[in-house]
């Protein structure tokens, strides 16, 4: 090779080694027989710089990706679940992260607005729950939980409350019932009593007291009468 | 079609009181103006109370829409001053401008732009005004400048240019302002829509010194080695020499902080990214001797292909000077309004007295009435740039007429 075009590649390398990203061989400046070496040279000096422009445009799309995921984790520890990844912004072999994340979050927002339902209707429940038990506590049987306030899930403990209510109502009204039985029946046996004693009376006006009274014990013993 | 509709004045001053310097700056802007006030600009020294330098603005602009940020040096096309106000007075019926302003920058990025372009309502006329671009000024202590960037990129979907904040080199707590507002970790966002496309150039002048390196640990903003070495270490080995000849300073015997600070400040950090380099500014850490940790004002990734960079006065000088002269090669000198500039604290740091001349140099190039101040980082994406955090570089916007 010409000592001419040696000094041009090398001065060329040169200036590429320390930086300067514009160096390039003239190849104008080049011998013919040396012309198609040094196109492949140059080349290779921009493949070079466009490995730097290229890691640096990864570095800036990772930095864009990495600005997202902050920005939903800040979302997520002020409470906000709505946001989601701009699956646009992500290069194509991320995709699936960008997607799997989303996937991800849309779940964690599902599961929590879930739980806060619960919470919510746990609530609601307690609070009819207690009232109608409150009334129930001071004698109040007239209450029932409204079924169509609470949620489907305490519908049963509702149901069940209302049979208890119903159940501790008629037990009520059959003990009062009885007790309404006994007193008639209390008043029949004195009447019963208050006449058998003037059916003695008789008896003995016409002298048959004592066998009618032995009558009335062996009576009173087959049928186990208390007397009065 | 160009439309010849836009004003654009300024005004810079300084003193003791607040709100009377903020009112002077104003008035000086608003004496070259008869038209109804837009938009009004402000820069703000540090020194200042900013609620009082921006309520003597907004006494003087009749509450016109006001945004702007704390700096580290402040100039218009009149002078360059430290610890002053400077004030740009903008009357537009070709441009319109939407303003907004949100907090907690630096723990959501992306949130927070989000958030803030909710505030924004912007009614679109693009029959009339088919070019949007935004203008957007943050914190300059957040250490998360690239985030910012993209954060402002992905949201706004727009072309971006602005910067951050500066506070005269205290790097303790910096300020924007939006109208009676002032907020730290903050971001103040201009959305524009104009008849013209708003033109911004970017322009950095580095060169590099150092063979291609690869960050090989580093965590944030914290680099801590490079082709596996300890960080200071490498950069030591590639500037020594050089600093010893030009300022006679001998890197491995110092143990002045400043010394590596200001050796700092001359050779930067450029992130090869294809056939450009974008500019990091590396600050040293509290303990550099013992650790060799450089830090940053931006998040810096291990991989990530770098070389040490040197930039000379003359470099600084001409490449201010080429980012506005590309910018007007685009538009015509005739049809700039006025000019925005956006300059690195660190830029005056290595120019020092040559600063003066730097802005003197756009001045002459331009020859229209232009803004500028000094803050701790640049801002500039237009559409298809995947980056547009920038250090020690100049980014300048033309107001088109």
């Amino acid at each position: 090779m010409e000592k001419e075009s040696v000094n041009i590649i090398d001065n060329v390398l040169e200036k590429h080694l320390k930086g300067d990203l514009e160096a390039k061989i003239d190849i104008e400046d080049i011998n013919e027989e040396h012309k198609n070496m040094c196109e492949k040279l140059n080349s290779v000096l921009e493949y070079e710089i466009e490995c730097t422009k290229s890691a640096f445009e990864k570095e800036c799309t990772f930095r864009k990706i990495f600005l997202q995921i902050g920005n939903l984790c800040n979302q997520i520890l002020k409470g906000n679940l709505s946001k989601r990844m701009n699956i646009l912004t992500i290069p194509f072999e991320m995709k699936n992260m960008g997607i799997n994340l989303n996937t991800v979050f849309e779940t964690l927002q599902k599961d929590i607005e879930i739980l806060h339902k619960s919470e919510s209707d746990l609530k609601i429940a307690i609070s009819v729950f207690g009232f109608v038990l409150s009334k129930i506590s001071k004698g109040d049987l007239s209450v029932k939980v409204d079924l169509n306030e609470i949620s489907e899930e305490y519908e049963t403990i509702g149901e069940d409350i209302n049979s208890m209510i119903l159940s501790i109502r008629k037990h009520i009204e059959d003990l009062q019932n009885r007790e309404l039985e006994l007193e008639k029946s209390k008043i029949s046996t004195k009447y019963f009593k208050d006449y058998s004693e003037k059916i003695l009376e008789f008896a003995d006006d016409w002298g048959i007291g004592e066998v009618l009274k032995s009558v009335m014990k062996d009576w009173e013993k087959e049928h186990s009468y208390t007397s009065y | 079609m160009v439309f010849m509709n836009t004003k654009f004045t300024t005004g810079i001053a300084k003193g003791e009181n607040s709100f009377e310097v903020g009112k002077t700056a104003a008035k000086q802007a608003l004496s070259k103006m008869n038209e109804k006030i837009n938009l009004s600009i402000v820069f703000s020294s540090s020194k200042y109370n900013y609620k009082e330098v921006i309520k003597g603005v907004r006494e003087v602009t009749n509450n016109a829409p006001l945004i702007g940020c704390s700096t580290s040096g402040e100039f218009t096309e009149e002078r360059t001053e430290k610890n002053s106000v400077a004030v740009a007075l903008i009357s537009s019926d070709s441009c319109k401008f939407f303003l907004g302003i949100n907090s907690g920058l630096t723990e959501d990025p992306l949130g927070c732009f989000q958030d803030l372009n909710k505030k924004i309502i912007m009614q679109e006329d693009i029959e009339k005004f088919p070019n949007k671009s935004a203008l957007i000024i943050c914190d300059g202590l957040t250490h998360k400048g690239e985030e910012i960037a993209t954060s402002a990129n992905m949201t706004f979907d727009t072309e971006i240019f602005g910067g951050m904040a500066g506070d005269d080199m205290k790097v303790r707590e910096t300020c924007v302002f939006m109208n009676d507002d002032s907020k730290t970790d903050a971001v103040v966002a201009c959305k524009i829509l104009s008849k013209s496309r708003i033109v911004f150039e970017v322009k950095h002048g580095h060169t590099p010194i150092s063979p291609l390196l690869k960050i090989t640990k580093a965590s944030e903003n914290i680099l801590y080695t490079i082709n596996n070495e300890p960080a200071w270490e490498v950069w030591k080995r590639y500037c020594k020499d050089d600093v010893k000849k030009t300022n006679g300073l001998d890197l491995d015997k110092t143990d002045s902080l400043m010394d590596v600070g200001t050796t700092l400040a001359v050779y930067e950090l450029g992130i090869q990214a294809g056939n450009k380099y974008i500019i990091r500014w590396p600050l040293p850490s509290f303990n550099i001797f013992e650790d060799n940790k450089i830090n940053f004002d931006t998040t810096i990734s291990e991989g990530t292909r770098i070389r040490i960079m040197k930039s000379t006065k003359e470099n600084q000088i001409k490449s201010a000077k080429e980012a506005v002269e590309k910018a007007i090669s685009q538009i015509g000198k005739e049809n700039v309004a006025g000019i925005i500039i956006f300059d690195c604290a660190l830029r005056s740091m290595i120019l020092k007295q040559d600063f003066l001349k730097a802005v003197k140099e756009i001045n002459d190039v331009a020859n229209v009435p232009l803004i500028g101040f000094e803050g701790y980082g640049e801002i500039s994406m237009k559409i298809g740039d995947v980056s547009g955090f920038h250090n020690t570089t100049t980014v300048a916007i033309l107001i088109p007429k």
